[in-house]
């Protein structure tokens, strides 16, 4: 069994876990070969078994606990900081956490691998302005209420540790299996508009003039999303112009 | 597919081809079976390997190549259907256990089955074989895998690699 060819032992890893994966990854160098280019190649598809992702104070702070249903057994997965267990979870796509931390500002995490890539931060959101204390920090944020046809009602504030419970509605994260290129879609408040962020971007970019976003998804350049009442607008997100 | 013949193909009508082994051994075999490779389908479907002529197969022994012809055999009618999609329960149940007691079998015969399933391109026993070595692996670590599958004990430098590679998921060994 030494001897099985790296194109073989990619179709017997595509079968496997992802714990069962990463195990197997270990074995032996052209077994590590063999997974590298797997996860490479995005071959790997293989509907994984669901697993419950929790924190608990036992466990620590940076600790996010996953229980496995195929194996009836916990993992502890160590993660960056700022703590796991302080943020709450507005999206997860390809593996891919989208977290808000206690301050709003957002971080796109997969368990794991453990890799972390901070997002640009709220205060670039169109409609979001931080309002500073006597000191310079960051008191809270006042959010303006408009989207790109009107002001529709005064601005609002909020602590920041309670902004990304009015602020975030849901989040998506669409790349190619290498993440060397990936965006990054909001829908948020005021009457869930569009947000996004390319890998590289300081700021997220506003996609008005529309509004009441349900959800949305990403293929060849062009952002596709679905109203409330059922209409489809589609962006070209390298212009941006809407289409 | 193979051209379907007139009556379920047992009637003496069908189509035979000969399969040769690298060691010399000629198989005689349904042209319905052997189709099932992706590999021999173009030469048989291009008239080959009937009459005195016979099909070379030189990366594959004659043990190797009788147990691949017993899958193919098994296999060859509910393939003709089409992935049988109206085949019965029964008759799906009864591959399934003809599968799980083909695949039990040692490790040495395993790996040649891996390999000629391969060269000849047999796509559900491709599969089979793949998931038989993914079910050997499941919650065993990578130390455990080996003896499993009876690599030889890592050399100093492979257990460093090893090790190395196991600091990157450290939370998939405790």
């Amino acid at each position: 069994m030494e001897e099985l060819p790296v194109e073989i032992l990619g179709d017997i890893f595509a079968m496997l876990e992802i714990p069962d994966l990463v195990r197997a990854s270990c074995v032996c160098s052209s077994w590590h070969t063999a997974y590298t280019s797997l996860r490479a190649s995005g071959l790997y598809k293989r509907q994984q078994t669901p697993c419950l992702f929790y924190t608990s104070e036992s466990a620590g702070d940076n600790i996010a606990c996953m229980y496995s249903l195929a194996e009836n057994r916990v993992y502890k997965l160590t993660l960056p900081e700022p703590p796991i267990c302080s943020r709450t979870f507005i999206g997860s796509s390809n593996g891919w956490l989208v977290t808000a931390d206690e301050r709003s500002e957002l971080h796109i995490v997969n368990p794991i691998t453990g890799e972390q890539i901070a997002l640009p931060s709220v205060t670039t959101i169109e409609q979001v302005k931080p309002i500073f204390d006597d000191a310079g920090a960051i008191r809270e944020y006042e959010v303006a209420q408009y989207d790109g046809e009107e002001e529709f009602a005064g601005p609002y504030t909020r602590a920041p540790n309670k902004l990304r419970d009015s602020l975030y509605v849901k989040a998506f994260v669409f790349s190619d299996s290498s993440m060397e290129s990936y965006i990054v879609v909001l829908i948020h408040e005021p009457i869930r508009q569009l947000s996004f962020a390319r890998a590289g971007d300081t700021e997220w970019t506003w996609l008005p003039p529309s509004a009441q976003y349900e959800d949305c998804i990403y293929m060849d350049g062009i952002l596709y999303a679905v109203t409330s009442g059922g209409g489809i607008d589609a962006f070209d997100v390298d212009g941006p112009t809407v289409l | 597919m193979a051209a379907p013949e007139s009556g379920d193909g047992n009637n003496g009508a069908a189509r035979m081809v000969t399969l040769i082994s690298s060691d010399n051994t000629r198989f005689e075999v349904e042209a319905a079976a052997a189709s099932l490779s992706q590999t021999l389908q173009l030469t048989i479907l291009d008239g080959g390997g009937g009459g005195g002529d016979g099909i070379p197969l030189p990366n594959v022994d004659s043990a190797t190549l009788s147990k691949v012809l017993e899958y193919c055999i098994k296999h060859a009618p509910a393939a003709a259907n089409g992935g049988a999609p109206n085949a019965t329960a029964v008759d799906r149940a009864e591959l399934e256990r003809f599968d799980n007691e083909f695949v039990n079998i040692d490790q040495s015969v395993l790996y040649s089955l891996i390999m000629a399933a391969h060269n000849l391109e047999i796509e559900g026993l491709q599969s089979l074989v793949a998931k038989k070595v993914a079910d050997m692996i499941k919650g065993k670590s990578p130390m455990e895998i080996r003896r499993t599958l009876g690599f030889p004990d890592p050399t100093p430098e492979e257990q460093a690699e090893m090790n190395a590679h196991m600091l990157e998921y450290g939370w998939a060994y405790e």
